[in-house]
């Protein structure tokens, strides 16, 4: 289906992964794992071909990983934020003994983190009444959205009063609308939340089967799509956003459930992997999905595009790495990274 | 997925919960555990992956007052997860203050966390020098034995043999179907604490002929009181129940009662006394089997234990009576 090749590299790493993204350019593939490594795999450009890195970041395991620039931000249950360069170079950004770096966003070179209660990286360390869930910067970047227990609270980075957006509630994802009118949070009580800036209008989209854990932007930002359902469930943001419209549902025949979701940076195509390992790509219609790799009983942990939509990624909790290029055939395997090559 | 065992140890201040947990730990066992303490850094811990929690009881939205589950675990357990393959199995140390009801709902109102986890059973250590005056003024006190499936009753040396079967006898009648095991230092083999399936129906219906033989010697309904706040029913009707009026009756009581009950088992004849069915309870969340035949030698009674708060015998008991097919 439009390009992406039925045939991907297929990487068996012998740990968990925490989470998987394209560096800036497209250039390397980074996946954080439980072992507290990050494994880099240089994709295309100068580096292609060459050998894969495994970056020591951990003394424990990675918990996120964030694309930054030509590099990567990992954070670990040691406490540290590390950024790892493209030559597999740490540099500790953030280091809070004894805690877990419990959230990571990552905006144009600025990051914030959370430690428990506590978020790093805008100046003061800003506390708030429960754990943190999640973060997320604006796409301009002025503004930091933190999920908590009971709502949302968005800070202007450069200082100032925080906005309160409140639902009832254990919050753990967050994500802003790309036009920053809007922002979703999804709740441990597997429905999500949606808050229209301007006036902190809400609105509750229910109806999943089980938490939803990855939410991703297509088509210029008038759907999101979202994992949780059985099948990618689609909300259009288009004009006044979701209210009062209910989501599309694509490709819920499997009757297994989604659990992670990449729509294409430009086209209207979303690559989703469900919990028990099957990764497939469907449009934004009718037509039924492809099925891009077969389930293997583990759930998919993660799924990413390159930023220029050339490459695709997905991860299993199981180490199962695979690798597509669109137009292209099957890359090269890449020596010694295969468990047992 | 192979599902990861969890233990939940707790006890009162000082009754000695640390000290089975180094055990565990300390043990040649060959096991290796991820472990959740509260109470961090008070005691050292010798174990190789040990997390320190921050209570945070979060109220879930879905309208049931009493599912409240414990945030802090359900995230650490998320972590832990990406590191499976460094440990076997995961304890969780509750605080001495601790309601042990949300700890146990976590594993069954979190979806992502019940597919990979499995609760093994509530372990709970006594102190029998301390645990009448602990019952007469902490209701945690009281709530953590009536929550657990193993209750070490510690500190043996520290009483006489008249005090300590006081001590035996009111734990007894708190909860009827914990295993009671005396001890000193919690000196107990790790194969009577790990891999007890408490939680799991078939090992419910397998492991536990003196819970549906009534190991009371008397086999007629009766409370337990005392001045506890919280006390225990057991019921018998000598016949079978008919399914649908049994489940309805029970989803009702669990409607009702819910943020009163703290756990409930049984094991009810069904289908005119040739089928047998299980279910086992924690405030409103209920567990049931599928229908299986009795084995020999098994008296096809119904039979169900209460434990709880403000239980009404008198409605429970004519609730459960009229049940009867």
């Amino acid at each position: 289906m439009r390009g992406v090749s039925g045939t991907p590299a297929l990487f068996a790493l012998d740990a968990t992964p925490a989470g998987i993204a394209f560096d800036g350019k497209g250039e390397r593939l980074a996946v954080g794992l439980g072992d507290g490594t990050v494994r880099i795999v240089p994709v295309r450009g100068p580096a292609r071909g060459g050998d894969p890195l495994t970056v020591a970041a951990h003394d424990g395991a990675v918990l996120h990983l964030r694309a930054d620039g030509d590099g990567f931000l990992s954070g670990g249950d040691d406490g540290r934020l590390l950024r790892v360069g493209r030559d597999g170079g740490a540099e500790t950004l953030l280091h809070v003994p004894g805690r877990w770096i419990d959230a990571l966003a990552v905006n144009g070179g600025a990051w914030a983190a959370a430690t428990g209660k506590t978020v790093h990286g805008l100046g003061a360390p800003l506390d708030h009444p429960s754990t943190v869930g999640a973060l997320a910067f604006d796409p301009a970047g002025g503004r930091l959205a933190v999920a908590h227990y009971g709502g949302v609270t968005v800070w202007p980075v450069g200082g100032g009063e925080p906005q309160r957006l409140e639902w009832k509630g254990s919050h753990i994802a967050v994500s802003w609308s790309p036009d920053g009118r809007f922002v979703v949070a999804a709740a441990q009580d597997n429905e999500l939340h949606a808050w229209r800036i301007a006036d902190g209008t809400a609105m509750q989209m229910a109806g999943y089967g089980t938490k939803t854990r990855s939410l991703s932007w297509g088509a210029g930002g008038k759907y999101l799509a979202t994992s949780g359902a059985d099948g990618v469930v689609l909300w259009s943001f288009a004009g006044d956003g979701p209210f009062g419209k209910p989501p599309m549902e694509l490709g819920p025949e499997r009757k297994v459930l989604v659990t992670a979701v990449a729509c294409h940076p430009r086209e209207a195509l979303i690559a989703y992997g469900y919990r028990d390992g099957q990764v497939s790509l469907i449009g934004f219609d009718d037509r039924p999905p492809v099925d891009l790799l077969p389930a293997d009983g583990e759930p998919v942990a993660g799924v990413a595009w390159s930023a220029d939509g050339g490459w695709l990624a997905a991860a299993g909790e199981g180490g199962r790495v695979a690798l597509w290029r669109r137009g292209g055939g099957l890359m090269e395997r890449v020596k010694g990274w295969l468990r047992g090559a | 997925m192979q599902k990861i065992p969890v233990t939940i140890l707790t006890g009162y201040l000082g009754a000695g919960k640390t000290t089975l947990l180094n055990r565990i730990l300390s043990e040649p066992h060959g096991r290796r555990f991820a472990v959740i303490v509260n109470e961090f850094g008070e005691i050292g811990i010798d174990g190789d992956l040990v997390v320190g929690a921050d209570e945070e009881i979060f109220e879930t939205n879905n309208g049931c007052i009493c599912c409240t589950v414990r945030g802090d675990l359900i995230r650490i357990i998320q972590g832990l997860l990406k590191r499976r393959n460094a440990f076997d199995g995961i304890l969780v140390e509750t605080t001495g203050l601790a309601d042990p009801g949300p700890v146990v709902q976590t594993f069954y109102m979190d979806d992502e966390i019940a597919l990979r986890t499995r609760l093994d059973s509530v372990v709970t250590v006594v102190d029998a020098k301390h645990l009448l005056d602990g019952f007469a003024h902490n209701r945690e006190a009281q709530e953590q034995a009536a929550f657990a499936d193993l209750i070490l009753v510690n500190k043996t040396d520290l009483v006489d043999s008249g005090r300590l079967a006081e001590v035996e006898l009111r734990v007894r009648a708190l909860n009827p179907f914990a295993t009671i095991r005396r001890t000193e230092r919690c000196g107990i083999a790790l194969a009577e604490v790990l891999d007890r399936r408490a939680f799991d129906l078939d090992r419910i219906l397998a492991e536990d002929p003196e819970f549906l033989d009534d190991h009371h010697g008397h086999h007629h309904e009766h409370e337990h009181h005392h001045d506890d706040d919280i006390q225990s029913l057991s019921l018998t009707v000598e016949r079978p129940v008919d399914a649908e009026r049994f489940d309805a009756w029970l989803r009702g009581v669990a409607q009702e009662k819910g943020p009163d009950l703290l756990r409930y088992k049984g094991i009810v004849a069904v289908g005119g006394g040739d089928w047998k069915i299980v279910v086992q309870g924690v405030h409103m969340l209920i567990d049931r089997g599928e229908p299986e035949p009795w084995r020999d030698g098994e008296k096809p009674w119904s039979r169900l234990v209460f434990i709880g708060r403000k239980l009404d015998g008198a409605a429970l008991r004519d609730g459960f009576a009229s049940c009867a097919a």
